[in-house]
């Protein structure tokens, strides 16, 4: 259930928690590759060609990069966050250890500090340390800490969480792989996806699939202050169905069927309104000599932050979209 | 239309360069072992032989401003996709694949340099509805300009892409090698060679040459290091690729006693870069044709680089 996964803590690179329990959840054939991912298979009918769908296990976080004498944690961050988020969040990390990150009192800034946004080296995790002798017995530098941010139900179709994305990818993907194909389906949990693709790319090396589907969760601006033009997508504008972006142009004849599929079963769906961002498509769809790809992703409000914001219609659009276009695969493959 | 503007007129945004990829298959087609296209958009064609496996390539596309929103009005938001810089685009024509024309603008009072949130472009509908059935949200519209000769130049769009295909082809047509030849027509240059890289990937050659161009600088109040009409360009560092010496000693050793110039700087000129990174790895250099007005509309070129650089490459084939 995505209220599980979203619950779980998996930075890059320290994904374990995650992979633990879809694990459990797996009732196919899998591997662990050396890079942490899961690969999971069904053999279809046929083995003459290959599908492979992608969803990233890890999310954005913290990573302790010095313990202070008075015992706070020093950070970086672990893919992109805009640090005005971070401001009096609590943390996580992987021992169960309580954080808080910490600023200044607003009483001891200066106009200048409290006109500016908070930079990383002003913030600080504050564990409830008293020193660093008592801080070192709990951290070491290098740990990584997660956001908290509890599943909870909003207004009548919404909902929030953090690590939606990509942990509604990775549900879709569990989906997916309770069902039986007409060809041979990969199932790549990936991890690295925040910092580039690392996992993705050794998946797609090792698979060589015929065509990979990455499942993502993407930006939805579509607040308040924010003009149409710039919305992304549109909470309650169905699943949708990026075209280019920063690091890929999508295969058409796959983003073509996913259209047609939507079409054709009633499924909401729109596009992605820019060119920004990135996915693990960007490495997949160069591995290889060349694989073709494409992306289907759920619209997510203030993504990469503790709370994040999604519709229930939409995923459900999304999961439907996605078990349609991987059923019908065999016409692009 | 001659060969050359055909390949210049053409449609070829990153990633949909099926119409340059077609005019180019239809002249090679009975001068090659075999065609292809593979997943990326690279057209590879393939001249056998016994010989070192040779991967001679240029790219096929040319930057886009792809369609990000439609207004209720009619005008369309737009990104741009690939090395459009915005300064060259504004007041310009545009073009669709499906013939759709279309005016880039910004409104008359900007404070400071417009940015790319506010541009946009107007074909002329009515409504969003109207435009709708012209474009929707991932259309691409590429530069549109008549070709142009005049004096000693040749001006057109596209010209840093599509000039590497003339010559590309035209050595094609006339290599006579021992060497088993790749000629790869690669995609999706603007994108960072991404199509460069995929090709190297499938084809692992021994040796790679790009085919690319860099920027002329023989205009009033510059320095004038590369000149319009100076001949090829042997490149010996780019932003990628600092070329290995094997592949430069044959271009001196080819042009020695004919007019040749000398690239070494920081930018983008040719693909070769990306396709040495794939693979087991490969010798790799390239020829590059001068360029003035790089990365316009209106880039302009000597013709008579273009056919030496043809005969470099037809060379090249034959002694590497």
């Amino acid at each position: 259930m995505l209220s599980e996964l979203t619950a779980l803590s998996g930075v890059s690179g320290d994904t374990g928690e995650v992979r633990r329990y879809i694990e459990k959840r797996l009732k196919c054939p899998y591997e662990v590759d050396s890079k942490g991912n899961i690969i999971a298979y069904k053999k279809g009918k046929s083995s003459s060609k290959r599908l492979m769908a992608v969803a990233h296990m890890d999310e954005v976080g913290l990573i302790v990069s010095k313990i202070t004498k008075d015992g706070y944690l020093e950070f970086k961050c672990v893919g992109g966050i805009d640090e005005r988020v971070l401001v009096s969040k609590p943390v996580k990390f992987k021992n169960s250890l309580y954080g808080v990150v910490g600023l200044k009192a607003v009483h001891l800034q200066s106009e200048e500090e409290r006109n500016a946004p908070p930079r990383l080296s002003d913030l600080v995790i504050d564990i409830g340390a008293k020193d660093a002798k008592e801080a070192e017995k709990h951290v070491r530098i290098g740990d990584t800490a997660a956001f908290i941010g509890d599943y909870k139900k909003m207004g009548e179709n919404r909902f929030t969480a953090k690590a939606l994305d990509d942990r509604v990818g990775c549900e879709c993907l569990l989906r997916l792989l309770e069902k039986d194909y007409e060809y041979d389906f990969y199932g790549v949990f990936s991890d690295c996806e925040e910092i580039g693709g690392i996992g993705a790319k050794c998946a797609a090396e090792k698979i060589a699939p015929d065509a990979a589907l990455v499942l993502e969760g993407t930006t939805c601006s579509d607040t308040r202050g924010t003009s149409e033009k710039d919305f992304v997508t549109r909470l309650g504008g169905g699943a949708c169905i990026p075209v280019i972006d920063r690091s890929m142009i999508a295969d058409r004849s796959m983003t073509s069927l996913l259209k047609r599929c939507a079409v054709e079963n009633g499924i909401k769906w729109q596009y992605k309104k820019t060119t920004a961002g990135g996915t693990d498509g960007g490495v997949i769809h160069l591995s290889a000599g060349g694989i073709k790809c494409a992306v289907l992703a759920l619209p997510v409000r203030y993504i990469h932050s503790p709370h994040s914001v999604a519709d229930k219609r939409d995923l459900e659009a999304y999961y439907l979209l996605a078990e349609k276009f991987t059923e019908r695969a065999g016409e692009i493959l | 239309m001659n060969f050359i503007e055909k390949l210049c007129a053409s449609y070829g945004p990153l990633g949909n360069e099926e119409a340059v990829r077609d005019i180019i298959a239809d002249e090679l087609e009975n001068v090659c072992d075999s065609i292809v296209t593979d997943v990326i958009g690279n057209l590879i064609c393939n001249k056998q032989g016994s010989g070192k496996k040779i991967m001679i390539m240029c790219h096929t596309d040319e930057p886009a401003l792809m369609v990000t929103h439609i207004e209720k009005d009619g005008f369309l938001r737009c990104a741009p996709v690939g090395g459009f810089t915005l300064k060259n685009q504004i007041n310009r024509r545009v073009l669709t694949d499906n013939g759709t024309a279309g005016i880039v603008s910004v409104k008359k009072e900007l404070e400071g340099e417009p940015v790319w949130g506010e541009v946009f472009i107007d074909i002329g509908a009515a409504d969003d509805k109207e435009a709708a059935k012209k474009v929707d949200v991932g259309s691409l519209f590429t530069a549109q300009s008549a070709f142009l000769k005049t004096g000693k130049i040749i001006s057109s769009k596209a010209l840093s892409s599509r000039l590497g295909c003339f010559a590309l082809c035209e050595a094609v047509k006339r290599a006579e090698s021992e060497n088993d030849l790749y000629f790869v027509f690669a995609s999706q240059s603007e994108a960072g060679s991404r199509g460069a890289f995929c090709a190297a990937a499938r084809i692992n050659p021994d040796i790679i040459l790009g085919v690319g161009a860099c920027r002329a600088d023989d205009v009033p109040g510059e320095d004038g290091k590369i000149k319009l009409g100076g001949g090829p360009v042997i490149s010996l560092m780019d932003k990628s690729l600092v070329s290995s010496e094997n592949i430069t000693k044959l271009l001196y050793e080819i042009l020695s006693g004919k007019s040749y110039q000398t690239y070494i700087g920081k930018e983008s000129c040719s693909d070769a870069g990306a396709a040495a990174l794939s693979g087991t790895g490969a010798s790799a250099g390239a020829v590059l044709i001068p360029v003035r007005y790089k990365g316009s509309d209106t880039e302009a070129a000597s013709y008579d680089d273009v056919l030496q650089t043809a005969d470099l490459i037809k060379a090249f084939t034959e002694r590497a």
